[in-house]
């Protein structure tokens, strides 16, 4: 019963936040170091609706990238993507992490907060990796725990993002789309759809994506992103690595449009955050991610 | 039972040598675990690459993978922003036995992460000379003065400056001038004179002199004697304009 309360709630608000933002239909990018100086740019600003940055580059309050980031913030709606909370840590949250992230968020105004089904942290040491987790009641209940007390710092609800899966826990009880959607449930918590995450644990670990896309209750996606992938692994054994550092392949555009005719127009980010290639690359890449929901719109 | 599995998983995303060796508790794919355990090390590694770009230089791209991939197996990150990831490198480098020979190695890579923690600092005023040339003699005597939050001086027996400047960008060593190590010894100061930008300057024996003696709380007055000790024709009023524009002191209480 309150799940159900806190579920409405959350939905509630995603689309209030949107519409209010007026990115409900729209593409933005991540934003990169190489390319602030771009955003910043009086007389010809890049023609992109909103920006999304990693929180944990923003973490100094002070110093000269969080000056960029708040100057930008002033032009363009910022969405805040969270790599490191370790949401899956039955070890809780590090305080200093989630206030920190706290900080940000008041200082940007976010119109979206995302972060990981994954763990980073075990112990002292921060392993700067989406760690992979089993499946469990167990885990349902620490990762529901983490990201409660996320939420009600923050004051708002948050996304949290599909991984991109390598290997599979025999302990695990159930599949990713119910694990997420019971967490939806459990939590009012969004989903942040990566499309290249699904595709590739399509590939790697047999997770039937088609499957996926019908069971996942669409209004509690509230973003998708795009990626590039790299092939990797063993002649007998190949699987794809997300690299977020190539163009997103023609398999993963296709899924992106079977991902929208399933759940309706979302709005949708280019991630690409190694080998950074110049600014119009990836609004070469946000036009294409346009056009294909500009057709979902119109149908 | 995950707090366990995380710690047996944990403990061979650093260590584990065989590439593709997965912990045999698991009982999860070999490869699979070998992807995340070499994301672990090459993203950790690839953050102090990014702090210590000119160190790398110095050493060439194979000696620097392997050095800096030690100093994360032995001092992986205890944060989840990596903003203040590396500090200690410089210390590391030092004591890294392979880098014996070169001295200068540790004070290049300090004036690395100084231009790190000096982007990064917050922002405060800096010294306003104004309120300086309102103090007595006396008072201002005995004025102890802080460097700016965002400012460091590093010391080196070696022209560690002259070595940082010249190796900026990539290119043919041969390109490069020589620098004499028989110039000896160079205190550097970085501080972050404007908003959006970091500086690194050169400082005269009498500069160094004087905010060094600052930075050790001296006050004013001894900072000033220890200036001329080292140059007798310290001209504190232009020197004190100098340093206020590279912002390397911080405001004060009177």
């Amino acid at each position: 019963m309150e799940s159900n309360h806190k579920n409405q709630r959350a939905v509630h608000e995603r689309v209030r936040g949107l519409t209010i933002m007026g990115l409900e239909n729209s593409v933005g990018i991540g934003l990169r170091t190489s390319h602030c100086e771009r955003f910043l740019d009086q007389n010809t600003p890049p023609p992109v609706i909103w920006l999304e940055v990693l929180a944990e580059n923003y973490f100094d309050r002070g110093g000269i990238r969080h000056k960029m980031l708040s100057m930008i913030a002033e032009r363009y709606p910022i969405s805040v993507h969270g790599v490191a909370l370790s949401l899956g840590s039955p070890e809780g949250l590090d305080s200093e992490h989630l206030e920190r992230l706290a900080s940000l968020v008041a200082d940007v105004s976010p119109c979206l907060v995302s972060e990981h089904l994954a763990w980073s942290r075990s112990g002292e040491v921060y392993y700067n990796e989406l760690l992979p987790l089993p499946l469990t009641d167990e885990t349902l209940d620490i990762v529901s725990a983490n990201i409660d007390r996320t939420q009600d710092r923050l004051g708002r609800t948050i996304l949290v993002e599909n991984p991109s899966g390598y290997l599979q826990f025999e302990q695990s009880t159930m599949s990713e789309v119910t694990f997420l959607t019971r967490l939806t449930e459990r939590t009012g918590c969004g989903l942040l759809l990566d499309v290249n995450n699904l595709f590739i644990s399509g590939f790697n670990l047999g997770i039937d994506t088609a499957e996926w896309l019908s069971m996942v209750p669409a209004d509690v996606i509230g973003e998708i992103h795009l990626a590039g992938h790299e092939h990797g692994g063993t002649a007998d054994q190949p699987l794809l690595i997300d690299t977020h550092g190539a163009a997103v392949t023609e398999e993963v555009w296709a899924l992106y449009a079977a991902a929208l005719n399933r759940l309706g127009p979302r709005p949708t980010m280019i991630e690409w955050d190694s080998d950074v290639p110049s600014l119009e690359v990836l609004l070469e890449e946000a036009a294409r991610a346009q056009r294909i929901m500009d057709r979902v719109l119109v149908a | 039972m995950l707090l366990q599995l995380q710690r047996t998983f944990a403990a061979h995303l650093l260590e584990g040598k065989v590439k593709g060796a997965s912990p045999d508790k698991l009982r999860v794919d070999a490869l699979g675990f070998g992807i995340h355990a070499n994301n672990t090390r090459v993203s950790l590694r690839r953050a102090v690459e990014n702090a210590y770009p000119v160190t790398r230089r110095l050493v060439g791209a194979d000696f620097f993978t392997a050095m800096a991939g030690q100093f994360v197996a032995s001092h992986p990150p205890n944060h989840g922003w990596l903003s203040a990831y590396g500090a200690d490198f410089a210390d590391f480098v030092a004591q890294y036995q392979p880098a014996a020979d070169l001295g200068y190695l540790r004070d290049v890579a300090r004036i690395e992460w100084a231009r790190v923690r000096a982007a990064n600092a917050p922002d405060a005023p800096g010294l306003d000379l104004t309120a300086l040339a309102r103090l007595d003699p006396e008072a201002l005597d005995g004025l102890l003065l802080n460097l700016h939050v965002a400012a460091s001086l590093v010391y080196s027996p070696f022209p560690a400056f002259d070595i940082w400047r010249v190796h900026q960008h990539d290119g043919d060593d041969e390109q490069l001038p020589q620098i004499d190590l028989a110039i000896g010894r160079q205190t550097t100061l970085i501080s972050r004179p404007v908003a959006l930008e970091v500086g690194v300057a050169l400082l005269g024996p009498g500069d160094a002199a004087f905010l060094s003696t600052l930075a050790q709380h001296s006050p004013f007055g001894a900072a000033y004697q220890a200036a001329v000790s080292e140059d007798t024709d310290y001209d504190l009023a232009s020197r004190l304009g100098d340093l206020v524009r590279m912002r390397a002191l911080a405001t004060f209480t009177a």
